[in-house]
């Protein structure tokens, strides 16, 4: 049985230092060919009709006048007369045509009729969704010190218990918190360009998925999956909404089919934002109880929010947040809005969860006035967390870097400069980043060429510039000596780029090929040399040499080692399933400390950035540069969910008004502010091996931020995105919650 | 001696799941119709494969607790 390892700390030549990509200029130069930008002879462009309503039934629906419309190839009705429609952005229809122009045309000139019905899309206050007979039982997590006795009626028990903890408490707060929906916005929008080869399809999706999406296509057109090839050399961001091959990508392949043309299916930018993926919202009503010291002993809290039409919301089971006291009670309501469908959104449940319940902490801090750091610091000894060592000493660093002891204020204490504030705030996180199952096909040629393919995908991450690390770094060989190539079913596969686990995946299967191939090829090299077997097996490669490791001169060139192969390359698969075995290339289980400084004005409500620091573990680095970048984004991501992103819906008309990337705001430059990024890596963290980083950065920055503001201007501003009109409405409620916020009332 | 209950209406899965069930969970960790999230790997997102939509061929959503022996689009794996 082949052993597998990483290089000893210290040793390497490239794992864990700074390497640019190697497909940077590419995409720096727009040379990197997007599905968006996948041009072919005779290609059709194809648009849809989404439906305006958010609630209706389709009365008639009449595409005779689209098919006449000079230009027009295909029209293709996707829904049916009496068909009812549960949200705004629903496809009814799709034309394909010479130009994009002529297919627009087609679409205006389809004649639908509606049948208005009633709608409702605004979750925030529970009342107004239990009135509307749009609430549902979800989850309830309980967990006490206490056990019930045998004959005790069990909810009677959990309600006493909660009740007397809360009254044994030192100090109880009582808090109401939320976070509004908040769409994926992928730069490159979703869609594909599809073109057949006689019964052989190639889709070139924009897919985060590409080894798991060539059978989602194959399926509805009853295809075997092996006709389907699914191609992605580079996507414009999915961050979770790009797993599936959806409805469009299915109808993209038919319309190519029926015309015997390629055809352009990438949804027009309102359609994306309003069906293609947005992150469940959560609000929550919180009563914890504390000991004057500001331990936690005592959670209760009931949350809801939506996915759209089926309810769901944030999981009740990760809310209080990482920082779990003894007793708690968390109960989750689902409430049904007539809205897009939710996706996965970077962190599933967490980055809401952290929101929701790192800022009743901070608040207990304020009610307190106890430093929110020493808040944080007690109530990391709690049962459920693991990881309280690692969160200590990402704390200490996190803090010198903010400079926190000598900046932190009482809450709206600070000194203010005309009508601005300054404030703190911090919040930490956890995810797991284990690697997926991960399959490669390395091939070494006898002219020393080099390369590998997997059927994985770069979300960002640096795939190919990983992969390629890891390879050139077992082989002794510089990164451009090695081609990596991904973004076709037709390689071996891999996962998906979700859940954080794709560099750990693609690093376990391309290390143990390579260790395997370096074995074959050292056991030649020595056979030449006449040395051992002992010797065979110290043998290493590094610097364009294969050599004994203690004897650099017992030894030939990469290229003359490789010339030993024969005619034939050396082909060597690797395999990783991470469900078998331990693995010590890769682990899982992250920590991870995040502090934020605001400046706040007073009197227009505008929250400035002033510097955020994120501390974050992840065992072994491969890359430094992209690991950096991959906080970087996160941290940015944060911020913009904090301050500026908001789906709004109109609770008039049940429109999603702000569906484009005009009015729906994100952050620019100027927005930012300072963000410092540090690694925390005692020895121990290489020796963990590669865990995935893509998620855990993104999910402390509302509460960070949250409480940076509250620190600043001493109330809560209870909802986040924390725009200027929320500010002024929190100072104007002089610390309470805004009535018109639990009355029910829909604003 | 500690109490502890945790409920989960959304994802108790009732019986074997439809084989058109897909969810992002399902590709990410290679399991078959998973009967609760896992880690926050998003197995609640769920679509089917037929209509790549929430919504199955008999216009009802998709879901780990719905997609289950009974309903009218129902296959079974084995």
């Amino acid at each position: 049985m082949a052993e597998y390892s990483w290089p000893k700390q210290g040793t390497t030549t490239l794992i864990g230092k700074e390497v640019d990509r190697v497909d940077g200029v590419e995409k720096a130069t727009g040379a990197a060919k997007y599905s968006y930008d996948i041009v072919l002879p005779k290609m059709l462009f194809a648009r849809v009709l989404a439906c305006p309503h958010a609630h209706c039934k389709i009365k008639s629906i009449d595409a005779a006048a689209a098919k006449s419309v000079p230009g027009v190839v295909s029209v293709q009705l996707l829904a049916k007369p009496k068909e009812e429609i549960k949200w705004q952005g629903y496809l009814l229809a799709c034309v394909a045509a010479e130009t994009e122009g002529a297919a627009a045309e087609g679409l205006d000139a389809i004649a639908v009729e509606y049948e208005v019905l009633p709608h409702f899309v605004t979750e925030q206050f529970l009342e107004a969704a239990e009135a509307a007979d749009r609430t549902g039982k979800a989850g309830a997590t309980v967990e006490l010190e206490n056990d019930a006795p045998e004959d005790e009626d069990e909810d009677a028990f959990v309600e006493a218990e909660v009740k007397r903890q809360l009254e044994a408490a030192d100090v109880v707060v009582e808090g109401y918190y939320g976070i509004h929906s908040i769409t994926h916005c992928c730069l490159e929008t979703h869609g594909s360009t599809c073109e057949w080869q006689g019964d052989k399809l190639t889709s070139h999706l924009s897919t985060q998925n590409v080894s798991g999406t060539a059978g989602q296509i194959a399926g509805p057109l009853k295809l075997p999956a092996s006709d389907v090839t699914v191609h992605c050399d580079f996507i414009g961001g999915g961050f979770g909404s790009k797993f599936a091959a959806d409805e469009w990508g299915v109808i993209c392949a038919q319309i190519a089919k029926e015309t015997g043309r390629p055809v352009k299916l990438m949804l027009d930018r309102e359609t994306d934002q309003r069906i293609a993926g947005n992150r469940p919202s959560g609000f929550v009503r919180v009563k914890l109880g504390a000991d004057k010291q500001g331990v936690v002993k005592v959670w209760d809290s009931v949350q809801w929010g939506t996915s759209g039409i089926g309810g769901g919301g944030v999981d009740e089971k990760v809310v209080p947040y990482v920082l779990t006291p003894p007793n708690r009670r968390s109960r989750a309501v689902r409430v049904s809005t007539n809205t897009g469908p939710s996706r996965a959104w970077r962190a599933p449940n967490h980055p809401q969860a952290c929101a929701l319940s790192q800022t009743a902490y901070d608040d207990l801090a304020a009610k307190l006035g106890i430093d929110s750091y020493d808040v944080f610091l007690r109530n990391l000894d709690s049962a459920s967390n693991k990881k309280a060592d690692v969160y200590r000493a990402e704390m200490e660093i996190a803090a010198k870097l903010m400079d926190w002891k000598a900046k932190w204020h009482p809450h709206g204490k600070g000194e203010a400069k005309g009508s601005i504030v300054e404030g703190l705030g911090m919040a930490i996180h956890t995810w797991g980043g284990a690697g997926h199952a991960s399959n490669c096909l390395l091939k070494i040629h006898p002219d020393g060429a080099v390369g590998i393919q997997l059927g994985s995908q770069d979300l960002g991450t640096g795939t190919r510039t990983a992969i390629g690390i890891v390879v050139a770094e077992t082989l002794g060989l510089p990164l451009s000596d090695v081609k990596v190539e991904i973004g076709s079913s037709k390689y071996p596969q891999s996962g998906p780029s979700g859940g954080s686990t794709t560099i750990a995946g693609v690093s376990e299967s391309s290390r143990r090929a390579s260790q395997d191939a370096l074995r074959q090829i050292a056991a030649k090299v020595a056979e030449k040399l006449g040395v051992g077997a002992e010797q065979a097996e110290k043998m290493v490669a590094k610097e364009g040499r294969v050599f004994v490791a203690d004897k650099p001169d017992a030894g030939m060139t990469w290229k003359q080692a490789c010339a030993l192969l024969g005619m034939q390359p050396l082909e060597v698969q690797g395999k990783y399933n991470p469900g078998r075995e331990k693995s010590p290339l890769s682990s899982s289980g992250v920590a991870g400390v995040q502090m934020a400084h605001v400046a706040v004005d007073k009197a227009t409500g505008v929250v400035r950035m002033k510097k955020f620091v994120a501390v974050q573990d992840i065992g072994l680095i491969i890359n430094r540069q992209c690991a950096a970048s991959q906080v970087y984004g996160a941290a940015i991501m944060g911020i913009a969910f904090s301050l500026f992103e908001e789906r709004i819906m109109d609770p008039a008309t049940g429109a999603f008004i702000n569906a484009d990337l005009g009015h729906y705001h994100l952050p620019r430059l100027g927005d930012i502010g300072e963000i410092v990024v540090e690694f925390y890596e005692p020895a121990s963290e290489y020796e963990r091996g590669v865990i995935g980083l893509g998620e855990p950065p993104v999910i402390s920055p509302g509460a960070a931020i949250s409480n940076a503001v509250a620190n600043a201007i001493g109330v809560r501003v209870p909802v986040l995105p924390i725009t200027p009109i929320r500010v002024l409405e929190a100072l104007g409620g002089n610390g309470a919650v805004p009535a018109k916020w639990t009355s029910g009332a829909s604003s | 001696m500690a109490y502890t209950k945790c409920s989960d209406d959304l994802l108790i899965a009732q019986g074997p799941a439809c084989m058109h069930l897909r969810s992002k969970g399902m590709y990410v960790t290679g399991k078959l119709a998973p009967t609760r999230e896992e880690d926050g790997m998003g197995d609640g997102y769920c679509w089917c494969n037929m209509t790549q939509k929430v919504l199955g061929p008999d216009s009802e959503m998709v879901e780990r607790g719905l997609c289950v022996d009974g309903r009218t689009c129902f296959e079974r794996i084995i």
